[in-house]
């Protein structure tokens, strides 16, 4: 039980980041639940209930431990209460001077403690940037995929790692030896052989005798790597597979004689 | 080419959810409805509907093409019943009630906001690997007009369903997005990636629209400052990727992040709606939006038992009354239904 608790805890810890988003919600329930009695019955109580039920740990033993637990705790409103609470403050006070003071302490607080998410760079799974196309895929990876298609309407690729997440997004004419099925159990399940693939294809210092021997066995056409990591120039001859073309970061190869 | 794409994702995404679900409240002997919630209604009716055809059409095997004829023509009887029976299309323009100067106010700046945030998201991008399931399996379906019947990952046609497919054949939020993509002709990343996140994004407004007049009251100005400030508090909060709040910034479009930011409010809303009295509308609501919330995804089936058992239980104790909470707690039937088909799988 207490080791049941302990990782409870601390899946909250990482849901709710900075204790400041913790302490704000807080409030903001709290000053609801003393201004707002009619929404107790109506929201409150029932999200009381439902935070009884989230940090029960025979719940999460047999139940919430088996999917992604933090998950269940978007069912607990952030945004909204934390805008109801401010905008109930505001609504409360009697002059107008007042709620003006409060709304400009809102947003100046908002502005300057917050950032704007759209300009964030980091972490890389709060990244944004200004979309290149109307598939809000990497251009790179689309230009990619139609210079492999001019060649073959139907190839059998191996794409290094992000594209064989994305080549096929663009076009399902596009078929890869793997995807993301090879990475850690997402998806399908996949082969040993495409998970070693894919190890070797992530790798910095990819196995290329494995890889262009698998790959021919497999009448895989298509192979793209990043420019650092191209396949060594004696590779190439002996496995008869050309450099047919470059985009800004990856290079990609074809094996002619697979029809 | 382009007009008709256009065209027919404001009809279908914007219109017709509004207007289907002006017909049913007609139906359901509800006309004084604002048109914000209709077309919360309309929107849910249409998951709902979608996910009580779909699963059964993939189990079936059966094609994209036939899926749509039939959805399309499921949703057109409905409407075109409901115009005919209840002739409720006089009233679908109504004279807007009178506002103050500042109601006014707070009203544009509440439109300018969500045009910003429209914008935004149309602008910007997150690129997601989870894409290469999501997306990939609506590409797919076009591609080869089958239902789950790719391997996403490498683009081999499978005999047997398994590993997160399974999950998808429960909850076919992919599928919903390859039949969006089939009717307006847009190719399905551009859809999914583009197009389909402003609807989805004005669908939570409108949300959060009717959910302000049980929060903050009827004044408008108020109701227009709840959500600019939702809005803000949503882009410059800092909230991380694992908040609900994430992922609606982050990728509104995937079948988890659709519960977080438009599921679980809207059941939410219309669990509060049930509070103010028992009906058989009110009834249809919740049981359409306990269905709407197992399209997007496997979580939203336990996270919707998990709400309606939470708020069946309160409003059952606080009205004394347990025939309250039972009345609740019938909406949970669609969960525990598609529960037992995904534990069945």
């Amino acid at each position: 039980m207490p080791v049941l608790i302990r990782e409870m805890i601390d899946w909250i810890r990482i849901y709710y980041g900075s204790g400041m988003q913790l302490f704000a919600m807080v409030l903001a329930y709290l000053y609801l639940f003393v201004y707002a009695k009619e929404l107790k019955p109506k929201l409150l109580y029932p999200c009381f209930v439902i935070l009884l039920l989230l940090t029960n740990p025979i719940l999460y033993r047999f139940l919430f431990v088996k999917t992604r637990y933090w998950r269940y705790f978007w069912l607990l409103p952030q945004a909204s209460m934390l805008a109801a609470a401010s905008t109930r403050m505001i609504q409360n006070l009697p002059k107008k001077a007042e709620k003006a003071l409060v709304l400009l302490g809102i947003s100046a607080v908002l502005l300057s403690v917050g950032h704007f998410a759209y300009f964030q760079t980091q972490p890389w799974e709060m990244h944004f940037t200004v979309a290149e196309n109307p598939y809000k895929i990497e251009q790179e990876t689309i230009d990619i995929c139609d210079t492999i298609l001019e060649r073959d309407d139907d190839p059998l690729c191996i794409f290094d790692f992000r594209n064989y997440n994305y080549a096929r997004q663009y076009s399902a004419d596009i078929h890869q030896f793997f995807g993301r099925s090879a990475v850690a159990g997402y998806i399908m399940p996949s082969s040993d052989l495409e998970r070693e693939m894919c190890r070797q294809m992530d790798s910095a210092t990819p196995d290329y005798t494995f890889i262009l021997t698998v790959a021919l066995e497999n009448n895989c056409e298509f192979i793209i790597t990043k420019k650092e990591k191209a396949i060594p120039a004696e590779l190439l001859e002996t496995y008869a597979f050309t450099c047919i073309s470059e985009t800004e970061g990856h290079l990609i190869y074809q094996a002619p004689a697979i029809q | 080419m382009l007009l008709y794409q256009i065209g027919s994702s404001f009809v279908i995404l914007g219109l017709f959810p509004l207007l289907f679900g002006r017909g049913l409240y007609a139906l359901l002997g509800e006309q004084d409805v604002t048109n914000t919630r209709s077309y919360c209604f309309g929107a849910a009716a249409s998951w709902a509907l979608f996910q009580l055809l779909a699963v059964p059409f993939i189990l079936l095997k059966a094609s994209l093409t036939a899926l749509t004829a039939a959805y399309l023509t499921l949703m057109l009887a409905l409407f075109l019943y409901s115009v005919i029976r209840c002739r409720w299309l006089k009233t679908l323009f109504r004279r807007p009630k009178t506002c103050s100067r500042w109601d006014r106010v707070l009203l544009i700046l509440l439109l300018l906001t969500v045009l910003a945030m429209l914008l935004l998201i149309v602008r910007y991008q997150h690129l997601d690997d989870d894409d290469a399931r999501f997306v990939v399996t609506a590409v797919d379906a076009i591609h080869t007009d089958t239902l789950l019947r790719v391997n996403p990952a490498t683009g081999d046609m499978i005999d047997a369903w398994a590993g997160e497919l399974l999950r998808d054949i429960v909850s076919p939020w992919s599928i919903f997005q390859a039949f969006l993509s089939k009717i307006t002709c847009w190719h399905p990343a551009i859809l999914i990636h583009t197009v389909h996140p402003p609807a989805l994004f004005l669908f939570l407004v409108f949300i959060l629209w009717e959910m302000s007049a049980h929060l903050i009251g009827e004044e408008i100005r108020y109701r227009s400052l709840f959500c600019i400030l939702f809005m803000l508090i949503l882009t410059f909060a800092g909230f991380n990727s694992w908040s609900a709040e994430g992922f609606t910034l982050l990728r509104i479009w995937q079948g988890k992040a659709v519960i977080a930011a438009i599921g679980i409010p809207y059941l939410t809303l219309v669990l509060i709606n049930t509070y103010q009295g028992l009906s058989r509308g009110r009834f249809v609501e919740l049981l359409t939006a306990s269905v709407a919330l197992c399209l997007p995804s496997n979580m939203g089936i336990l996270m919707a038992l998990m709400l309606i058992f939470s708020f069946g239980l309160v409003y059952g104790i606080s009205k004394k009354s347990w025939k309250t909470a039972l009345f609740l707690w019938l909406a949970m039937f669609p969960a525990f239904l598609y529960t037992g088909i995904s534990l069945l799988l």
